[in-house]
């Protein structure tokens, strides 16, 4: 018998809605503030009220996107930044460009201080394990011996320790940095190179920087509620198999909004197929 | 598959973040251009163009914009399921595209018919 052909991935060519202006997603070759510069004319149309910085109201797209631009995550970027995002993300390619010196005057001090605002804050809350405030590269491997499993760390796992430190609003940035797919995991082996990287000067340890503005206390947005109702449902970041307990959800209708449906009120009634997807 | 089953399972499209959204690191020109959904009712619009557009019957549900079950799922780009009539999985696809094969759906969604059909028919003889 028959059956109607269910789509894959719901992907039919329409014409184009408007074009995106978001930075391109390649690197571009050139000097780290060529790039930069060019990236940030893209940005600048998002520059409603034309003061050569963009807030995070004005960017009005992914949020993840905006957080991974704003490195000192003030909520509003300004060519520097955006200068400094691009250096800092072409010296993330491997292979690409110098063998990781960027150019001078692509950083804010000298060779000694460490780069990448983000992944230097990220090792600092995560790495100093004992407190002295320096993060050596052994302590580093075993903080993340600490998070990982099988070679892979659990996104759930870094957010939740990240949260524990006030610094929940960093994660959507590691997301968007190394776990674009949103598989739920980390690569270990990533972020164990990461410390070299963000080690400018190559010795082995980086300082933990001044902690004023960067981080702030934990608040119950950032830990409590989210880890609780997500370690009820997340479970580590393993798809469901066959025999688990299915997830239970509550989710409104596209067609009526005011419309909740709960998956477990079919249980005993009627099997449910539940089909996951997008438009694009 | 939801016109021969439909009466007897129900079927949801789960809609989920954009597989690739334009501001994506993988947008996909030839496809439909949409920015990734910032807000939920943005989600909500999506997917009901997504839905009229391909004349999908089934109703779509919109997941939060925090993921929460996608993440669950790890329903990401897309993938199928069948929850049994005792609330646990019966059938859990492989990731898509790949893995999204709706022929092993209907064949599990005949196993799992069959398997509750014995009750049923007890009590109404």
């Amino acid at each position: 018998m028959r059956f109607p052909h269910i789509f894959i991935r719901f992907t039919v060519p329409l014409c184009a809605l408007f074009i995106a202006t978001s930075a391109p997603a390649q690197v571009i070759e050139g000097t780290a503030s060529g790039v930069g510069d060019r990236v940030w004319e893209i940005l600048l149309l998002h520059d409603d009220d034309s003061d050569g910085i963009i807030t995070r109201a004005e960017f009005d797209r992914d949020s993840r996107a905006f957080s991974g631009y704003d490195l000192n995550q003030d909520g509003r970027l300004n060519r520097a930044e955006i200068v400094r995002w691009a250096s800092s993300r072409s010296r993330a390619r491997p292979g690409r460009g110098a063998a990781g010196s960027p150019p001078a005057g692509s950083q804010r001090g000298g060779a000694a201080r460490n780069r990448g605002q983000g992944p230097t804050r990220m090792i600092s809350a995560l790495g100093d394990l004992d407190a002295d405030g320096i993060v050596t590269e052994g302590e580093w491997n075993r903080a993340l011996d600490g998070m990982s499993a099988e070679g892979v760390i659990p996104v759930d796992t870094l957010r939740t320790l990240l949260a524990e430190k006030g610094m929940g609003r960093m994660t959507p940035f590691i997301i968007s940095r190394w776990d674009p797919d949103g598989a739920g995991f980390i690569d270990r082996w990533s972020l164990g190179e990461l410390f070299r990287r963000v080690d400018a000067d190559g010795d082995g340890r980086i300082e933990v920087p001044p902690t004023e503005g960067l981080a702030r206390p934990a608040s119950p947005r950032d830990g409590a509620d989210r880890s609780r109702g997500e370690a009820r449902l997340f479970r580590g970041g393993a798809a469901p198999v066959v025999g688990d307990r299915a997830p239970d959800f509550t989710l409104s209708r596209s067609d009526d909004p005011q419309v909740q449906v709960q998956l477990s009120s079919f249980t005993g009634k009627k099997p449910v197929a539940l089909i996951f997807g997008s438009y694009t | 598959m939801y016109e021969q089953y439909g009466d007897e399972v129900e079927f949801f499209i789960v809609y989920i973040r954009e597989a690739h959204a334009l501001d994506s690191p993988v947008p996909n020109l030839q496809g439909p251009l949409l920015e990734d959904p910032i807000s939920f009712i943005e989600r909500t619009s999506t997917a009901s163009r997504c839905t009229e557009d391909l004349h999908l019957p089934m109703p779509a549900l919109v997941d939060g914009m925090d993921d929460l079950v996608n993440r669950s799922y790890q329903g990401h780009p897309d993938r199928l399921y069948l929850v049994g009539v005792d609330g646990r999985i019966s059938y859990a696809g492989a990731r898509g595209p790949r893995g999204f094969v709706p022929a092993d759906l209907e064949a599990a969604i005949e196993v799992e018919l069959k398997r509750s059909d014995r009750p049923r028919r007890r009590a109404s003889l």
